[in-house]
């Protein structure tokens, strides 16, 4: 039941994603709700649900915007990638780990969003 | 890292490849019947929670607001009475001539339903795409105000980039003490600004003149507002003279605009 309400949640928070971007616009790039979501419900799901979530959430953001379909769900991909690899690798301080692994994953995905959208757009 | 995740990074790439060759428009329209009306309801809630904290953080300033507004009021109704007697006069000069106002606009109302990023600049979205009408180039209003111009559009779904967009070109007229004083050309910049650019330095134009369109080059029609002057910037040895452009409207606050179909 938890998982179906922590997917149902990641789903709704995917579309307000694009929904709410015109009110989460910080110097022109759009605050990453759905990555903060899915650092907070990293340790209630194993790795593969979690990154079969993250590919649907990433799939409706790219449905549901005008960007080139998939790059939502690799820049989503990348992010959870960066947050599993420095929360399981790292040896530091747990909140240390935690807070570094919030911050590295926003820039990821904030960053190859904006990149791959610019670069794409531009061929 | 798992099999499965490795599998989804190459299918998210397989999709990019694939959307770059042969558009997904019929996917996106498909999922778009379910997902639009879902994002509508989203951004309508947000929008609602955003005019309540917004009313709620301008309570302080509300007096001298309300004592500025009267004034503009008082002045406003002068105005006003000016444009009723040339309005008036002009109906019996259209009458005498026998002119017919060859402009017919056909709109169609269009909710806002969220915002996607694109070019460095913000994208918003409206619930009404090729199913009504709608083609790409085709400009969207509010009122008599320019909000921007449809770039893609799906069957459901409308995206419409705003003028200060980056790589954006307006043509525009400076309205200066409600006569039109010269010409220039709006330019989209990163983080939501506009600069007049082109302007003459013999041109008079200062702080609160109206930017609007000029209509020419055909993309846009004539006289909607864009903005407002809000600094001027010019430099003796320099042929022309730019102005920032502060928009008339906040994107945040529309929850419905006009797509022109035709003009």
């Amino acid at each position: 039941m938890k998982i179906y309400i922590i997917a149902t949640m990641a789903f709704i928070l995917a579309i307000a994603q694009v929904a709410w971007a015109g009110f989460m616009n910080i110097w022109g790039m759009t605050f990453p709700l759905i990555i903060v979501y899915m650092w907070l419900i990293r340790k209630q799901l194993t790795f593969n649900q979690f990154t079969v979530l993250s590919f649907f959430c990433g799939i409706i953001i790219d449905l549901l915007s005008s960007s080139v379909l998939g790059i939502s769900t690799f820049s989503i991909l990348v992010a959870i990638a960066v947050i599993n690899l420095l929360e399981k690798r790292t040896i530091y301080h747990e909140l240390f780990t935690s807070l570094i692994s919030l911050s590295a994953s926003c820039l990821v995905f904030v960053g190859l969003v904006y990149y791959l959208t610019s670069q794409l757009s531009s061929l | 890292m798992s099999r499965v995740y490795f599998f989804l990074v190459f299918f998210s790439l397989f999709l990019i490849s694939l959307d770059r060759v042969f558009p997904l428009t019929g996917i996106r329209s498909v999922s778009q019947v379910v997902l639009a009306p879902v994002s509508y309801g989203l951004y309508q809630g947000a929008a609602r929670a955003n005019d309540s904290w917004h009313f709620v953080s301008t309570l302080p300033h509300i007096y001298s607001e309300n004592q500025s507004l009267r004034e503009q009021i008082s002045s406003l109704t002068e105005t006003a009475v000016t444009i009723e007697t040339l309005q008036s006069e002009n109906n019996v000069l259209k009458e005498q001539l026998d002119v017919k106002d060859s402009v017919t606009e056909q709109k169609v109302l269009a909710s806002v339903i969220g915002f996607s990023d694109e070019n460095q600049s913000v994208v918003m979205m409206l619930n009404k795409g090729a199913a009504d009408g709608v083609k790409d180039g085709l400009v969207v209003i509010v009122g008599k105000s320019l909000v921007g111009k449809v770039t893609r559009v799906t069957d459901h779904v409308s995206y419409v980039l705003p003028p200060y967009a980056v790589d954006s070109r307006v043509p525009a007229k400076i309205i200066h003490q409600n006569s039109d004083v010269g010409k220039g050309i709006v330019r989209g910049q990163f983080n939501s600004r506009m600069i007049l650019t082109d302007v003459l330095q013999d041109i008079n134009i200062e702080k609160g003149d109206i930017i609007a369109t000029s209509g020419e080059g055909g993309v846009y029609p004539a006289n909607l507002s864009i903005g407002k002057v809000s600094e001027v910037s010019s430099a003796e040895n320099e042929i022309f003279k730019n102005a920032v452009i502060e928009p008339l409207w906040d994107l945040k606050n529309l929850k419905s605009a006009f797509i022109v179909l035709n003009y």
